[in-house]
């Protein structure tokens, strides 16, 4: 049965029996989850049948999801999610030794409109190659082709060899480096050696899975529902981004505009989240970006905004290096929160993190981590290898990039993220220890946003920036993120853009209320994912840092958060979400109310 | 009509590493190496191979009609020029040779970002009907490493 705006196809692949199949979507689903993040999700808990399953086992299923607005010359229709079950993340306490969260990790780009391209609505990947493996895709042809040559490389030189091998630089690519392959827990998978699905871990599945890279190239077409219709609202939208009032602001600066806004706001991860204003931010920042080290603004597929910000290092012990950035994420956690301030040695930290394929928003917090505790004597120079990691010292944090990528000494423990290290190091270290579930908090500090607190403590992959500061933003978020249009570009789209699009594409009606409502689908059908696994309520927290260490320096100076606030509003949030407020169980009315009937009969104990 | 594979576009973007995007796509010689490989006898009367310059517009046609198929002017295309001559894959015969969009090209009504616009152009310029490869090559020589 054709399901309009679909293929109905998701292409499975099983690396241990070398079997390549067709899995077939229904329409209930495709309307039920939309796509990407929310339909990945759907197909990660009907493989996942019973919690507590090793992250790291051939039976995870590694989801490669773009939207049914992929392969659209929409705005911004660039992105696609990666879902899987993740290997970083854990609860307090589970009878399930392997417990963990979902993730998913987004990236732009040009592989999600590819895979459509190829005639795909998705890509599964389950089993365990033998031996290292590179998965080719060119339409109907599939194949697992022999990568052992190319193991062991680091991305930037893996991105080039790779099309010199095939011969065809219209392939798409997405590849791990010796992080996915060494197995570290917060290992990202790349694509154009600079674009990552960096949270979660999901190159640590990858690599788990012997895979190196997928190679994709299509030369299909999906179709929609109502032609006209699409045409007449894509001209429309097309008017309203050349309208979009922060549409030259991003193309200029990207997300690097907020290093200096946030850092003003107080908003911003500084010496381990110890503060949240960057003294030095100026060197750092946007405008000094632009003006020492950027050279071309690039766009992902059919994006006006182009926030990729090309750069290379004029001068200095690392003059030549060129990558892009420093974006907010990497600008923050590689620079202000490990106090670095020498923008030309702060992008040769982010070239190397993204070259062995590592999440930078982990690597940065982590490195931050261990920085504090060097400093307040928890650790010494031989527990740290000799590694002398002091604040704002670029060697020192190179060298343990390394040891973190190839799981060299400490970096063996260091490649478990914060959570492994805090409770290795002991003391009251927990106290700075910036997790949630176990992943590393991103960019935004919390002390002074109760709201800010909120989202993080109420993800599903564990701390996540994006995951929304309201029920109502969680939910169009994970809406959103099903598309595959972009985040960043959801104000250029207008009031309705998004919703007269669907409805376009897929012959059904969508409308805000509908769209949220999905979004909330999706939301809850995650935390059923979670709650299964074992987390409840004393895992949605955050550590001691935010609400008993006020910032002591800039424009916010002595702000900080009351427990009891936190308290309040969390009480409120599960209230509002339908969920009990002691344990966070969804309540069976509201998994009915959403048509996930199936996830309340795992649930309900 | 498809939507939206760029891999059936007459403008064709290739990406390289270090990041330079080249769009790639017929630049309509004057001089047209792949008329001059067009192996059909000039017409008696007009004085045209299959393929061809209307002399009006100046956009380079093909008579399929007349056309053998042969593929010579995609070779020489390739092998003289940029390649954007891409045989059909079932009649073999060129397709891709840019026609102007009848005097309004939609590639530059459409480029959100005001980089291509539709001038006549010499036959001296830097880049002039370079291939995708040679342009990316001088561009990263240019941006990324003459500091090293």
């Amino acid at each position: 049965m054709t399901i309009l705006g679909y293929y109905g196809k998701i292409l499975e692949v099983d690396l241990t029996k070398e079997k390549i199949s067709i899995l077939s979507l229904s329409e209930e689903d495709t309307y039920k989850f939309i796509g990407g993040r929310g339909l990945g999700v759907k197909i990660l808990w009907d493989k996942v049948k019973k919690p507590g399953l090793d992250p790291l086992s051939p039976e995870n299923p590694l989801i490669f999801m773009p939207g049914p607005f992929s392969g659209f010359p929409i705005p911004s229709a660039s992105r696609v999610c990666i879902i899987t079950k993740s290997p970083l993340t854990s609860p307090i306490k589970s009878k399930y030794k392997f417990a963990s969260t979902l993730t998913y990790s987004n990236m732009g780009g040009f592989l999600g409109p590819e895979i459509r391209f190829a005639g795909y609505d998705g890509i599964v990947i389950i089993g365990k190659a033998v031996s290292p493996v590179y998965l080719y895709i060119n339409d109907d042809k599939v194949e697992i082709r022999d990568a052992k040559k190319f193991w062991g490389m680091k991305t930037n030189e893996f991105d080039k060899a790779i099309i010199d091998e095939l011969g065809d630089r219209r392939f798409k690519t997405c590849y791990i480096g010796p992080a996915g392959e060494n197995l570290v827990r917060y290992a990202s998978i790349l694509h154009t050696s600079a674009r990552g699905a960096g949270r979660g871990g999901v190159g640590c599945v990858m690599g788990s899975k012997k895979l190196k890279a997928i190679v994709i190239k299509g030369s299909k077409m999906p179709e929609v529902a109502d032609h006209e219709r699409f045409i007449n609202v894509l001209e429309e939208i097309r008017k309203s981004f050349k309208n979009y009032s922060r549409l030259q602001r991003w193309r200029r600066y990207g997300t690097a505009a907020a290093l200096i806004s946030s850092s003003d706001a107080g908003s911003q991860a500084v010496k381990n989240y110890r503060e949240g204003t960057f003294l030095e931010v100026d060197k750092i920042g946007g405008i000094a970006a632009e003006q020492k080290l950027w050279i071309r603004d690039y766009a992902c597929y059919c994006c006006p905004l182009a926030c990729h910000k090309a750069g290379v290092v004029r001068s200095g012990p690392y003059a030549g290096i060129h990558h892009d950035g420093p974006e907010y994420e990497t600008g923050t956690m590689l620079g202000a929160n490990l106090l670095v301030s020498d923008l030309y040695g702060l992008m040769k930290e982010i070239a190397e993190v993204d070259d062995y394929g590592l999440d930078q928003i982990s690597t940065g917090n982590v490195i931050g981590f261990l920085m504090e505790a060097y400093e307040k004597g928890y650790i010494d120079l031989k527990f740290l290898d000799g590694i002398d990691l002091k604040w704002g010292n670029v060697e020192a944090i190179l060298a343990f990039i390394k040891k973190i990528a190839y799981r060299e000494g400490v970096g063996d423990l260091a490649s478990k993220g914060v959570k492994a290290l805090s409770s290795k190091i002991g003391k009251d270290s927990y106290k700075f220890a910036i997790h949630c579930k176990g992943q590393e908090l991103a960019a935004w500090n919390v002390h002074v946003s109760l709201t800010q607190a909120l989202c993080y403590a109420t993800s599903n992959r564990g701390a996540c920036h994006l995951n929304g500061h309201s029920i109502r933003s969680q939910n169009f978020a994970a809406a959103t993120d099903s598309t595959g249009h972009c985040r960043f570009a959801t104000g250029g789209f207008g009031k309705n853009g998004i919703f007269e699009l669907l409805s376009s594409i897929t012959g059904h009606d969508w409308n805000r209320k509908i769209f949220e409502k999905t979004g909330e689908r999706i939301f809850n059908l995650e935390k059923c994912f979670n709650y299964r696994e074992g987390f409840r309520r004393e895992d949605d927290v955050l550590p001691p840092r935010f609400f008993e260490e006020p910032l002591t320096i800039g424009p916010k100076k002595g702000a900080v958060l009351k427990y009891e606030d936190f308290e309040k509003i969390m009480d409120n949030y599960y209230k509002e979400r339908g969920w009990n407020m002691k344990t966070t169980k969804p309540s069976k009315e509201k998994l009915y109310e959403l048509g996930l009937e199936f996830a309340w009969n795992e649930i309900k104990g | 009509m498809g939507l939206g594979n760029p891999n059936f576009s007459n403008v064709i973007v290739y990406s390289f590493n270090p990041p330079v995007d080249i769009p790639n796509r017929c630049v309509l010689c004057g001089d047209a190496p792949c008329i001059e490989a067009c192996p059909v006898s000039p017409d008696p009367v007009t004085g045209r191979k299959a393929l061809y310059r209307d002399e009006k517009t100046g956009v380079i046609k093909n008579d399929k009609e007349r056309c053998l198929g042969c593929g010579s002017c995609a070779m020489a295309c390739k092998q003289k020029r940029v390649g954007a001559i891409i045989p059909n894959p079932e009649t073999n015969k060129p397709e891709r040779i840019c026609n102007l969009c009848e005097g309004d090209p939609a590639c530059v009504k459409y480029c959100p970002f005001g980089a291509l616009s539709y001038i006549k152009g010499g036959l001296d310029g830097r880049h002039y009907a370079l291939p995708p490869e040679k342009i990316a090559y001088q561009l990263i020589k240019l941006w990324y490493y003459h500091r090293k």
